[in-house]
């Protein structure tokens, strides 16, 4: 352990590190260690060596981007031991600690200390949010976005040629993660008016571009330009050849670190517009990405995928394509069970579970919205998880709208307050948005709520006039109010069930996607129960029981080879694979 | 066109605030030739969101107005849950989320009903009322096989030649007594024995994916 005995303050920080002096008044010594332990030390001094080597032509190999997902292990490994209520040291501290000052010339020492500093702030973001005693400031807000800013200017314009540089994709995936999670936490902190203070309420005043979504939007953007990945993936749905994809790219597409870059960009994109209410640019984003079997088991980064397969599906929910929610959510949970987690004692693995399992958990409570409508066959896993949450039938048919209220608050993704809150009247607006967008669905919803029971009787007949469907529903719906009858339209009477039975079909017919785009599609009906008017008499039309075709049995057993295999063959664990 | 062209297909420009009066016209355009762009008026709605300043009330009706001719879509929806919160009370766009609630709930005579007393709001957006017509003729269809003419009438607000017409139009028999024909319950039939399989179609499709990818590596 080598101090270079630099002091702080003429340590001789180069002018494009200078914002760092900014949020040193946080890192005071109750948030951090005094002093760095062997251990971390030896961890900080193979991290450098391994980014000085991975940089030279010619042990560019897989063997080395293995060493340094190893180290990326290491990483969460330490600061479970040494970190769980402290801060890693500041970039400075490290920086003396290795001896490394700003006179060693050198992009890969920048890198060094970009990577450094985000590892850094990701985990004290993280720390702030449990309960460890370590808020993050004002300061704190101003020195990420520099961080992640900095970061991905030095890998894109300050060089004029793409970097000889790699990084494992569950690192690049984290970090572009990170970058969403710093401004989502940013703007949740800012929208909290009340619990900011005078000073930090004239600091916020003053500052109108920190962390603003323009700027979000704008770095993915770029990402997403510089490694022309949109072009490759059109190449390969084009001619179905990875070569040919890679062909498309340009010198910066080429490569795995920008390619991947760029890939996990167009994620983060759909997350974004998703957060902020815009599912039609969400899915938009996303244009060039198929959701099968076959695509999902490729992604090596099991939160990558589950969060693309989310933030689809939620948007698909809003956009009533209920097939297609159904669609990419049975695809999730019969991968789940492919990928190996939790099983190391590496506690990044740890972590990642619960938050794999907290997603699946919301995919299954936007099901339990979907279910009662159209009842489907899922596979066995699915329908086991949703075996306990069928609670929601119930508050479907007696229309307990709060409960559904909360079931929505857990389902759907945190929504963003985008506007400058109002520092003089202190009006909390973070709770507003999830509000608003409950009651744009709710107002979606509330006329399929009596789809179930309606579905109920229908089943029983081959035709039934409307006066007496009317009769059994008026039954049903006996306890409600002549007010709440208008508000909600129960059709209880001829004129409203004809209304409601439109109404039925109309909600049921929506786009379903058909292997494009994912916000292409043709017009199917989502009914699984086809009936017609004929004047006033409602006929079911029956569904003649077909013989099993070769075809179909055929898709049957092949199914059934596939799921075997997915069970045996585990997505292939090295880390770099075109990841189509 | 060119301006809306790059704004669409370049994502800097789409937010870019600066681009607001632009699409704003747009917008107008669009109302006046009858023609539609979601994309562009969605792109609009959200700068609303992120720029308040620049919230032009009369736009977001005519944008409402639009989403709600290009009913059965969604696109309703999709504006609804861009137009912030304490805009809903307007009273132009209030009225129009009043007339998307009697159209979403198939509640046609109500609307019908509502529209004449607000006529005022659809002024400037040409073809609005056969939008409409259009997705009302729709939802029968997925409905009706056949229903009284009286019955027509009142759903589709037409009446005596002007109904016939249309009734002719669309090849619906109208029968001696009354009764119109929209379609036969073969096609019921063959609508529920699509959806049967719609499921396997999926599933067909990404097993040859996987068996083309499969041979391949």
């Amino acid at each position: 352990m080598t101090y270079s005995g630099v002091n702080r303050s003429t340590s001789g920080l180069t002018a494009e590190d200078n914002y760092y002096g900014e949020g040193q008044e946080a890192y005071q010594s109750e948030l951090r260690q005094s002093s760095i332990s062997p251990e971390v030390s030896e961890f900080l001094y193979n991290l450098l060596e391994q980014i000085l080597f991975t940089t030279q032509e010619e042990v560019q190999d897989k063997q080395r981007k293995g060493e340094l997902s190893r180290l990326y292990d290491n990483y969460f490994y330490l600061s479970d031991k040494y970190y769980q209520l402290y801060r890693w040291p500041t970039v400075e501290e490290v920086s003396r600690h290795l001896n490394i000052d700003s006179e060693i010339e050198g992009w890969q020492i920048s890198i060094f200390r970009r990577l450094y500093s985000e590892l850094f702030i990701r985990h004290s973001l993280e720390l702030s949010e449990s309960k460890a005693p370590a808020p993050f400031s004002y300061s704190d807000y101003c020195d990420s976005m520099d961080i992640y800013l900095g970061l991905f200017n030095l890998l894109l314009n300050e060089c004029k040629e793409p970097l000889n540089f790699d990084l494992p994709s569950q690192w690049i995936w984290d970090i572009i993660n990170g970058f969403l999670k710093h401004h989502e936490s940013f703007l949740i902190w800012r929208s909290q008016v009340k619990k900011r203070s005078l000073k930090e309420r004239q600091l916020l005043r003053d500052s109108d571009n920190l962390w603003t979504v323009e700027l979000v939007l704008n770095a993915l953007n770029t990402l997403i330009k510089f490694s022309n990945i949109n072009e490759q993936l059109e190449a390969y749905h084009k001619t179905k050849d990875p070569e040919a994809a890679k062909e498309a790219g340009n010198k910066y597409g080429r490569q795995p670190l920008y390619r991947n870059l760029g890939y996990f960009s167009l994620f983060a994109l759909l997350k974004l517009h998703t957060q902020l209410g815009d599912f039609h640019e969400g899915l938009l984003s996303v244009k060039n990405i198929r959701i099968t079997h076959q695509t999902l088991t490729r992604m090596t980064i099991p939160l990558s995928a589950i969060n693309l397969v989310y933030n689809m599906g939620f948007c698909y929910f809003m956009m009533r394509r209920y097939l297609d929610v159904i669609r990419v959510f049975s695809e999730i949970t019969q991968l789940t069970q492919s990928w190996s987690l939790g099983q190391g004692s590496i506690s990044g693995e740890q972590i990642m579970k619960i938050q794999v399992e907290l997603i699946v958990n919301k995919c299954n409570k936007i099901l339990a919205f979907i279910t009662p409508l159209i009842p489907q066959n899922f596979d066995d896993k699915t329908t086991k998880s949703l075996s306990r949450i069928t609670t929601l039938n119930e508050a479907i048919s007696t229309f307990r709208l709060e409960e559904l209220r909360d079931y929505f608050y857990q389902c759907c993704p945190q929504f963003l307050p985008t506007t400058t809150p109002d520092y003089d009247n202190l009006v909390d607006q973070s709770e507003s948005c999830v509000e608003h967008q409950w009651e744009v669905f709710l107002s979606d919803y509330i006329p399929q709520m009596f789809i179930p029971r309606v579905r109920g009787y229908l089943k029983f007949y081959a035709s039934l006039p409307l006066s007496k469907l009317a009769e059994f529903l008026a039954s049903e719906y006996a306890e409600f109010s002549q007010e709440q009858v208008e508000k909600y339209m129960i059709p209880n009477d001829i004129e409203r069930l004809r209304s409601f039975l439109m109404c039925y079909k109309h909600k049921m017919y929506s786009p379903v996607w058909m292997g494009d785009s994912p916000l292409e599609g043709m017009h199917r009906s989502a009914n699984d129960l086809e009936f017609y008017l004929d004047g006033d008499m409602i006929h079911i039309v029956e569904r003649k029981k077909r013989d099993q075709t070769y075809e179909e049995s055929f898709v049957d057993e092949i199914l059934k080879l596939r799921d075997l295999r997915s069970q045996i063959i585990k997505p292939n664990q090295s880390f770099h694979q075109a990841q189509y | 066109m060119e301006e809306i062209k790059d704004i669409l297909s370049n994502s800097k420009e789409k937010s870019n605030p600066g681009k607001s009066e632009v699409l704003q016209q747009f917008v107008l355009t669009q109302s006046k030739e009858n023609t539609y762009c979601k994309e562009a008026n969605i792109i609009l709605l959200k700068m609303y969101t992120l720029f308040p300043e620049c919230h032009h009330n009369l736009t977001v009706c005519l944008i409402l107005l639009k989403a709600l001719a290009a009913l059965p879509e969604t696109d309703f929806v999709l504006c609804k849950s861009l137009i912030p919160h304490n805009k809903h009370n307007d009273s132009g766009i209030a009225r129009i989320f009043k007339m998307h609630q009697f159209l979403e709930r198939c509640q046609f005579n109500e609307f019908w009903l509502y529209l004449k007393e607000n006529e005022d709001i659809i002024k400037g957006v040409t073809g609005f009322k056969e939008s409409i017509l259009t997705y009302i003729k729709g939802v029968i269809k997925l409905t009706y096989k056949s229903l009284h003419r009286d019955m027509l009438s009142k759903l589709l607000y037409t009446k005596g030649k002007e109904l016939d017409q249309l009734i002719a139009k669309e090849g619906w028999k109208l029968k001696e007594n009354g009764t119109v024909e929209v379609r036969s319950s073969a096609d019921f039939a063959a609508i529920a024995s699509k959806q049967y399989s719609s499921f396997k179609e999926f599933s067909v499709q990404s097993i040859s994916n996987s068996l083309y990818l499969d041979m391949n590596q």
